[in-house]
């Protein structure tokens, strides 16, 4: 289990994490999910104990990261967003390296080596080098070298950049079984489908904030099933907003001199009526885009703007 | 303990995979040695040398004052005092010189129009090392005045006459010459004559004076290459600290519960035995080239190992302090170089004026240069060692300690 309690991590006066809280569950993947610069990897950095937070607090299994950070790091497994591999050892030396530094000892580690080794389909490859394997090699490698050592909590992040979809499917598979062992498991990443289809309990951040958390189906319903409406035109901003603020369950999201977002239940069905009240408006419409309720229009809805830009 | 040497291990494993690199650390000042060795025939009979170079300039014209400077800057390791003929010789005869440079009355006019000229080297044959480097570095004068004019012979001859009586130069002449020099240069590019101003070599006595302690020449060489090498395995091996960054493995290991103190300790375990391995295998040979007595091998060599090692400890510590790779090895390169220079490495003591030798045996490297060369001369015993031993040890894990510390710092973690 990781609480994390208003934790906040300044450089200077830049705010990376700005007063996040969350509870991640053993036996469930709680995922964080937010574009580039959110602040997940500082948050993960600051449960590893690999950073210092500037306040608030990160508990581990109830072990304060800070007050007790060894006992914290050897139940926690960490699968950074970088490969952190010796490129000159073999696959088997670099885990059998890290089981090392994970306390574990000599006669256990031979065989947890090949275990994981074959969990993460590179049991043929194990007396390779590093440096002669693939990206999505690597990338499993990373892995292994986390959850080696059987950890209760596993950070994860963003564990999937640069990986084809095979390695990719393989890769949710290793997480999903670590989660059925019971492991608490904290996924970052800023892939929605990835989100969706791997995490039990999400939050969604942006800027070092939460903007918005629960299961699944909460942040769903966030949205009250509607549809978002993208358009791109010329617009003028006052006119549109009074026009179409006077249709019925219409909710005006964004409105400039170029853009316009609308939230609204049933969409397709009433896009005659919308594109009539934006031409009487003024409105020049050239490009439209409808988007079914998901992550992705929660997050263009609660922040404006989408995910991957 | 199991986590400390599985580290070392690890950090073994990764050098015996990149060898390249530990040969070049070693490799770069075997090389150094050997030149140098070449160049005063090795040998451990020779005695040590003094050099004070005499000068006699028999025309008095501003020659003789380029000579002296290129004399002096043959890397130090003359004093170059211009005298009365008479005065040289008497002082050469008393033993109290290295060589006298007699520069002959017809010496400008000589290099100017290509005329045969000698330059007389007299030789202090109580001494063999030194008059040889005064040789070959007057000789080298000749040899570059002999390319200029093949060069620009003609142009020079033209300009030694001057211009005409109440006139300068002018311009298109000038450009002229530039032209000629620029198509002499290519046409002669690669092309090398034998010099016509000859050089000649007299040696003034025969009879061979006793100089007091015996110390062989290489052997005030052999420690210094030695101390070299090691530091330029310690000064690669704190580079490894950058390679780790860059493979984010130092950030793996910061959240890993075992923390920085074996993992560095590792690393310098690794390292312990490189330097050991140089000073064993380095000075093994050494002691055989040179005849020096086996006995005192391992305790040189373990001295060399707790050298290397408290080194490594050091460089971790700069590079720890220096905020990226570029600016580790600017700031290891800014004291490595003097200190070697210094400190016994690229100069034996012995060949330095007394104050540099004075300041240089009081550099860390110099320090423990002495030590290496008195172990190997059989100046010192256990006893003697144990105090000095101590304190490398000391400066080692002093030095190890800054270092875990910095790496918590930077990095977090344990
Ligand atoms: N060491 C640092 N010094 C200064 N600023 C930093 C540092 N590390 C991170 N930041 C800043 O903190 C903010 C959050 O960075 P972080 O790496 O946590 O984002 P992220 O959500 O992991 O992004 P990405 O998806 O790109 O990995 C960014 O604005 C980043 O520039
Ligand atoms: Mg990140």
């Amino acid at each position: 289990m990781i609480e994390v309690q208003d934790l906040r991590k300044t450089y200077g006066d830049l705010v990376a994490v700005d007063g996040v809280s969350f509870t991640a569950e053993g036996g469930a993947v709680f995922g964080l999910l937010g574009p580039n610069g959110a602040g997940k990897s500082t948050t993960i950095g600051c449960i590893s104990g690999l950073l210092r937070p500037t306040a608030g607090s990160v508990r581990v299994l109830g072990i304060d990261v800070v007050g007790d950070g060894r006992e914290a790091r050897r139940r926690l497994g960490v699968v950074p967003q970088e490969l952190a591999l010796y490129e000159d050892l073999s696959a088997r030396e670099n885990l059998d390296y890290w089981a090392a530094a994970y306390g574990l000892g000599r006669g256990d580690r031979a065989a947890r080596v090949e275990e994981v080794l074959e969990l993460v389909g590179l049991s043929d490859r194990g007396r390779d080098r590093v440096k002669t394997f693939s990206g999505g090699m690597k990338r499993r490698l990373n892995f292994a070298c986390g959850v080696v050592h059987r950890p209760d909590v596993l950070l994860l992040d963003e564990p999937t950049v640069g990986v084809d979809p095979q390695s990719r499917v393989r890769l949710f598979d290793l997480v999903r079984a670590e989660r059925d062992r019971g492991t608490c498991v904290l996924y970052t990443t800023h892939y929605m489908e990835e989100a969706e289809s791997l995490c039990d309990r999400l939050a969604i951040v942006d800027h070092g904030k939460v903007i918005a958390h629960g299961t699944l189906a909460e942040l769903r319903s966030l949205l009250g099933e509607r549809d978002l409406l993208r358009l791109a035109g010329a617009f003028d901003p006052a006119a549109q907003r009074a026009a179409l603020g006077a249709l019925a369950d219409v909710e005006v999201v964004q409105c400039e001199a170029e853009a316009l977002t609308l939230a609204l239940p049933a969409a397709s069905r009433r896009l005659p009526e919308l594109f009539e009240a934006v031409a009487r408006a003024g409105g020049d419409v050239r490009e439209t885009t409808l988007t079914q309720p998901s992550l992705e229009t929660l997050f263009i809805k609660l922040t404006g703007k989408e995910l991957r830009q | 303990m199991g986590y400390l040497l599985r580290s070392a291990h690890k950090d073994a494993l990764r050098l015996y995979r990149d060898p390249v690199a530990v040969l070049l650390w070693i490799g770069i000042p075997l090389a150094i040695g050997a030149l140098i060795s070449l160049a005063f025939g090795g040998g451990g009979s020779a005695s040590v040398p003094r050099a004070r170079v005499l000068l006699v300039d028999r025309e008095g014209t501003f020659l003789g004052g380029l000579v002296a400077g290129a004399l002096s800057n043959a890397g130090g390791l003359f004093a170059v005092e211009e005298v009365a003929e008479e005065e040289g010789r008497a002082a050469l005869a008393r033993g109290e010189a290295t060589s006298l440079v007699v520069l002959p009355g017809n010496f400008s006019e000589a290099l100017l129009l290509e005329e045969p000229a000698t330059i007389e080297v007299l030789q202090n044959p109580a001494q063999r090392i030194l008059p040889r480097i005064v040789e070959e570095t007057v000789s080298t004068l000749p040899d570059l005045v002999f390319y200029v004019h093949r060069l620009i012979g003609e142009d020079l001859r033209a300009m030694a006459a001057g211009p005409d009586e109440g006139t300068t130069f002018p311009d298109e002449r000038i450009a002229e010459v530039s032209v000629r020099i620029n198509r002499l240069v290519e046409r002669l590019q690669g092309t090398l004559f034998p010099p016509v101003v000859d050089v000649e070599v007299v040696v003034e006595r025969e009879d061979e004076q006793d100089e007091g302690p015996q110390v062989g020449f290489a052997l005030l060489f052999l420690p210094g290459i030695l101390v070299m090498s090691l530091m330029f395995v310690a000064q690669g091996l704190g580079e490894d600290l950058w390679r780790e960054d860059a493979m984010t493995t130092l950030r793996r290991a910061a959240v890993a519960p075992h923390g920085f103190g074996a993992f560095l300790g590792g690393k310098l375990l690794a390292g312990a035995g490189v330097v050991l391995l140089v000073s064993a295998v380095f000075l093994g040979v050494g002691c055989l080239y040179l005849g020096v007595p086996l006995a005192r091998w391992p305790a040189a060599a373990a001295w060399g190992g707790l050298l290397g090692t408290a080194m490594i400890a050091a460089m971790f510590g700069l590079q720890l302090v220096a905020s990226s790779q570029k600016a580790g090895n600017v700031l290891t390169m800014m004291i490595v170089f003097p200190l070697l220079m210094i400190g016994g490495s690229f100069f034996p003591f012995e060949a330095m004026p007394g104050w540099m030798g004075a300041v240089g045996r009081l550099t860390p490297n110099g320090w423990a240069l002495e030590h290496l060369k008195a172990i190997l001369l059989g100046r010192a015993d256990a006893t003697a060692l144990l105090a000095p031993t101590a304190g490398l040890v000391a400066a080692g894990a002093a030095c190890f300690a800054f270092s875990t510390w910095r790496l918590r710092a930077r990095y977090g973690g344990g």
